[in-house]
């Protein structure tokens, strides 16, 4: 892949600027002091004296910190570090004299004080590479596949994706793990000549090969400084122990990188996002990795900050393998298609899970099918209901699909006209059937609640404290059918509420078994796939059901979308956000309901273009922390 | 029980050895130290069958084993059964992940898909802050199953699979592969001879100052803890030139990824738990056998073939509590596991055992109800640090669990008078 057009920044400013800033990013209070120090002279309040001053005070103050300095630093950063540790109860030291409650609460009130409303309340938390995204970024920068994900630290997923920021947190063995990696991949490197050639293009002033990896790795121009640091450490390198080594050198110092492992996006005031930022997020979305050079060459003119442009470059993208990449990183967590690859039936009962890579199947089939409807811009309704599906011989064989020709290798994909309406949608799916059974039977309460998290989003709210126990009663022994039991259970009216909802969807479903296979019977016992829905209105099997749901498009389009978007801007969305999901809602049903229509929605939406939720800073302030409010006045 | 491979386990018993004499006959100075102090907590998920649990007292202050206690077998002796122990924290949070992530920490979780994660600092990490200055690696977190992006009841499965906590917001990343725990204990890339490292580390570091600067508030909170780990990875790589050569260890036949059956992979994480001990490359571990609302099929103990956490939910009915409890029994026996593991290595007169408190535990009672109360509790070892194994004790009712975590810190020598909602010790 070549890299983007060079344009090189402006010169950086003076050498004693970058100082004084980079004082200023250490956070030490040195770098403060003379801004403050005429506030550092005044008396302190007496906790802080009685509490931090033995060690925090002074010329050389401990850890570089100093308690006056940071009462009266005006951007609240040192306050809130001392807040931290505080309610954290890093500090004071355990060896030390502990506050008692009443004097801690009041250390915290004093420093709550200085902090100012959260400037980024509602916003996306600074995102890290998710493995799978790291491997491919490794594969994208070097023309190979050298990253082994295992070496990678555990994602932490939050709201149901792998790559949101907000639990991403480092501890020590995390970096270190990024270190180990990037070594990793740095000896792969060295041993492949053509990865090799990237960091050092033959032909190719070091400087300027150098700066075509950096640009691409940190997603945006490097400054000279930053180049000449690297073109020092590979000389350096170069000199001790030769080219592999300098080569190696730099790799490494460009994957434990932060800025290579996290994508940053500035704080602005407006929450606007860069042309850089904004194509790092299309990049993410629609390639899973780093922006390709059309993104680079879009993001240089700025066209990018114009909705049109973002949606012209994600056709392009979908165009260009985005929709595997959609299927495999958003389908597969919205829905959940990866639980499949684990998920254990008791092969004893089930011994055909064995058969011929039946889970992968499962698995291939599923991210297949998204992506056949993002590809040939179908309706998204097809995911609850179609006339076709995708399997491959395994599957045709297992699914009963078969039409009599010879068993082909599992290889052998094909798309298959349905005859009934038993298989159409993801609810036909083996990785969506297998994974909401329990290893022996299966569970209409997994499958109804499956539909609603997942396909509504409308999850049905916990079961109180004591939920999962059945009342102590013989009748409910082996005799009963599931199907039985569950309805014994709904007449326990703390239950009735809501498996009235979640259980017909589920006995709807009834008719595909543990492995996802139709039946007509279980042990003997025709199935029975009728329900009642709250309303009094029957649902009688899985075409019913699928009418049910196409019913609720809407419902099902807003879940489609919201999903995608928290996936693409990386945050939740709040209530503020509301309004502009519905204007989106409606704009996908204006246009038949097309797969380009759910796409062009979310990049062209301000909710993807921005880091700022709608209603301003302190609108999105989260309930369950009200942000500290800034005493405007000096209180002492 | 477990099928290992022999070849293996000598090998690890010889690298345990080799790491140990160094240390003992050469390094140690001359007046003989207090022995080290050492804290081991495992956790193991879905709650327990009260009925094939609870021990009755034998009359003189031990206890009689129950279906699943007699997985001790002949080490009963060394474990001490605390009853009626309660996290009155999470009485009030809906489903599993609301009690194992504050099982350590005595708070109270904020409920969130993600956003503001908050806890408190759990006790092994008070514990690290004392132990944890004398060793290479101040604490080590070890559990079996990776996190998957899911959330349950509105809590995020970050909760489910951390019980080490750093600080409120800071669950600590877990080792999940025995080999790459044993190598950050003894070898590791990071403390090789590595003569770029340093300017490689440099430059990250710029680099994290760098993008520190244009990021919001919040988002700089990371990059501290970034740079942090910066550090810490260098005071690691500095620690680990004063001692003995690790690379020196032939690790060579520990499997290089996860081990594809969990008995066996409980196992290791047992071996390497005792390599770490028993060479003093850390003295605070805790291990979480599996994520908290686990549906591990345990059919490789015989009549449990389906999934824990539905059996967990037994409504009552023999056929799903008979292999509840075996299941149940099985994790005791892997305890014991532990506890013989550590009572093969000797410090002087003694046994690593008998100055380290080790302790198994889950964060419910019954799994059917998600009862907080009365949790299952052993608590191993520690002769030498006055725990008086072997004995029953039964507090009164939702006796806050923060206690028993405040008499192990202060027998393991962290100087605090209070911990969660304790304000004295338990004994």
């Amino acid at each position: 892949m070549p890299a983007a057009p060079r344009s090189r920044p402006a010169a950086p400013p003076a050498p004693h600027r970058w100082l004084a800033l980079a004082l200023a990013i250490a956070g030490s209070t040195a770098a403060l002091s003379s801004q403050v120090a005429e506030a550092a002279h005044r008396p302190l309040p007496g906790l802080f004296e009685q509490y931090c001053a033995e060690c925090h005070l002074g010329k050389q103050p401990d850890g570089d910190f100093a308690i006056d300095v940071a009462l009266a630093d005006p951007s609240g950063a040192l306050a809130e570090r001392a807040l931290r540790r505080l309610r954290s109860r890093t500090m004071p030291p355990p060896e030390a004299s502990q506050p008692s409650r009443a004097e801690r609460r009041e250390l915290q009130t004093r420093l709550a004080e200085r902090l100012p409303v959260p400037a980024d309340a509602g916003a996306p938390r600074l995102r890290r590479l998710a493995r799978p995204e790291y491997r491919q970024a490794v594969r994208d920068l070097f023309g190979a596949d050298l990253a082994d994900p295992t070496l990678l630290p555990d994602d932490a997923p939050t709201y149901g994706f792998d790559n949101l920021g907000d639990g991403a947190n480092v501890s020590p063995l995390v970096f270190e793990q990024y270190l180990d990696a990037a070594t990793a991949v740095a000896t792969a490197v060295v041993g492949d000549p053509t990865a090799a050639a990237v960091v050092q293009r033959a032909g190719t002033p070091l400087a300027d090969s150098l700066a075509m990896l950096l640009d691409r790795a940190f997603r945006q121009p490097v400054g000279a400084d930053d180049l000449d640091a690297r073109v020092r450490l590979y000389h350096a390198e170069l000199q001790r122990a030769g080219r592999d080594a300098a080569i190696a050198a730099v790799v490494r110092s460009v994957l434990a990188s932060p800025r290579f492992l996290y994508r940053g996006e500035a704080d602005r005031q407006d929450g606007r996002l860069s042309s850089h930022e904004l194509a790092t997020r299309l990049a993410f979305l629609l390639r899973g990795s780093l922006p390709d050079a059309g993104l680079h060459a879009a993001a240089a003119t700025g066209a990018l900050h114009e909705p049109g442009e973002r949606q012209r470059q994600a056709r392009r993208l979908l165009a260009a393998g985005g929709a595997e990449v959609l299927a495999r990183r958003f389908a597969a967590q919205w829905l959940g298609f990866d639980a499949v690859l684990s998920h254990n039936a008791d092969f004893r009962r089930y011994p055909e899970i064995w058969n011929h890579g039946l889970r992968p199947a499962f698995h291939d089939q599923a991210l297949r099918f998204f992506a056949v409807i993002a590809a040939e811009d179908r309706s998204v309704l097809e995911l609850l209901d179609s006339d076709w599906t995708l399997a491959n011989g395994t599957l045709r064989k297992h699914y009963g699909l078969g039409d009599g020709r010879p068993e082909p290798g599992p290889g052998d994909w094909q798309r298959i006209a349905l005859r009934d309406r038993h298989r159409g949608g993801v609810l036909g799916l083996g990785a969506m059937l297998m994974p909401s059974s329990y290893p022996l039977r299966t569970s209409p309460v997994l499958r109804g609640k499956w539909i609603l998290d997942r396909l509504l989003d409308t999850p049905p709210p916990p079961p109180p404290p004591n939920a999962g126990i059945l009342p102590a009663d013989d009748q409910l022994g082996d005799g009963l059918t599931p199907r039985q039991r569950l309805e014994r259970h709904r007449r326990d009216r703390s239950c009735a509420g809501c498996h009235a909802q979640i259980d017909p969807l589920g006995f709807a479903l009834e008719n595909f078994d543990v492995l996802g296979r139709w039946r007509e019977a279980s042990g003997g016992v025709a199935i029975d796939a009728t329900a009642e829905l709250p309303d009094g209105s029957t649902l009688a099997g899985p075409a019913a059901l699928r009418d049910a749901l196409l019913a609720r498009a809407d419902d099902f389009v807003r879940a489609f979308v919201r999903q995608l978007l928290v996936y693409a801007a990386g945050r939740p969305l709040l209530p503020a956000d509301e309004p502009e999901l519905l204007r989106l809602v409606a704009h996908v049903e204006r246009h038949e309901y097309r797969f380009s229509a759910v796409l062009d929605a979310v990049v062209g939406s301000p909710i993807f273009a921005s880091r700022q939720p709608p209603g301003g800073r302190a609108a999105a302030a989260p309930s369950e922390a009200p942000p500290p409010t800034r005493r405007g006045d000096q209180p002492r | 029980m477990t099928t290992f491979d022999p070849n293996r386990r000598q090998l690890l018993r010889g690298a345990g050895a080799m790491i140990c004499l160094p240390w003992l006959e050469t390094l140690a100075p001359r007046r003989a130290p207090a022995p080290p102090r050492r804290l081991c907590v495992v956790v193991m998920p879905n709650g327990v069958l009260p009925e094939a649990w609870n021990p009755q007292a034998d009359g003189h202050g031990g206890w009689q084993p129950s279906f699943a206690l007699a997985g001790l077998g002949d080490l009963a002796g060394e474990v001490t059964v605390c009853r009626h122990l309660a996290n009155r924290q999470s009485f009030d949070g809906d489903g599993h992940y609301a009690k194992v992530a504050p099982l350590l920490t005595g708070r109270k979780i904020r409920r969130t898909g993600g956003r503001e994660l908050w806890n408190g600092v759990s006790m092994d990490q008070i514990a690290a802050r004392t132990l944890g200055r004398h060793t290479p690696v101040p604490s080590l977190e070890l559990a079996c199953d990776p996190i998957y992006p899911v959330e349950d009841m509105g809590y995020s499965t970050l909760y489910g699979g951390h019980i080490a906590w750093a600080a409120p917001d800071q669950p600590l990343a877990r080792e999940l592969v025995p080999r790459r725990a044993f190598d950050r204990l003894f070898r590791s890339a990071a403390t090789q001879f590595d003569p770029a490292r340093q300017s490689v580390l440099d430059l990250v570091r710029d680099d994290t100052a760098r993008l520190r600067r244009t990021l919001s508030r919040s988002d700089q909170g990371r990059l501290d803890d970034f740079a942090a780990a910066i550090r810490a990875l260098e005071l690691r790589i500095a620690a680990a030139e004063q001692r003995p050569d690790g690379a020196a260890l032939a690790a060579g036949e520990l499997p290089s990824g996860i081990p594809a059956d969990y008995p066996s992979h409980v196992g290791l994480m047992f071996d390497v738990i005792e390599l770490a001990f028993a060479s003093d490359a850390t003295r605070v571990v805790t291990f979480l056998m599996a994520n908290e609302v686990s549906g591990r099929n345990f059919a490789f103990v015989d009549g449990c073939a389906g999934g824990f956490h539905e059996f967990s939910h037994h409504e009552g009915r023999a056929d799903k509590q008979e292999p509840y409890r075996r299941i149940n029994r099985w994790h005791v026996e892997q305890f014991r596991g532990l506890l013989e593991r550590l009572a093969r290595h000797r410090v002087g007169d003694d046994r690593v055992l008998d100055h380290t408190a080790v302790v198994l535990a889950s964060a419910m009672k019954d799994g059917n109800a998600h009862s907080p109360h009365d949790l299952p509790i052993l608590l191993g070892g520690g002769r030498q640090l006055g725990l008086s194994p072997g004995r029953l004790v039964a507090a009164p009712r939702d006796t806050p669990l923060c206690r028993l975590w405040l008499t192990l810190l202060q027998r393991v020598g962290a100087p605090v008078d209070s911990f969660g909602d304790a304000d004295r010790p338990l004994f």
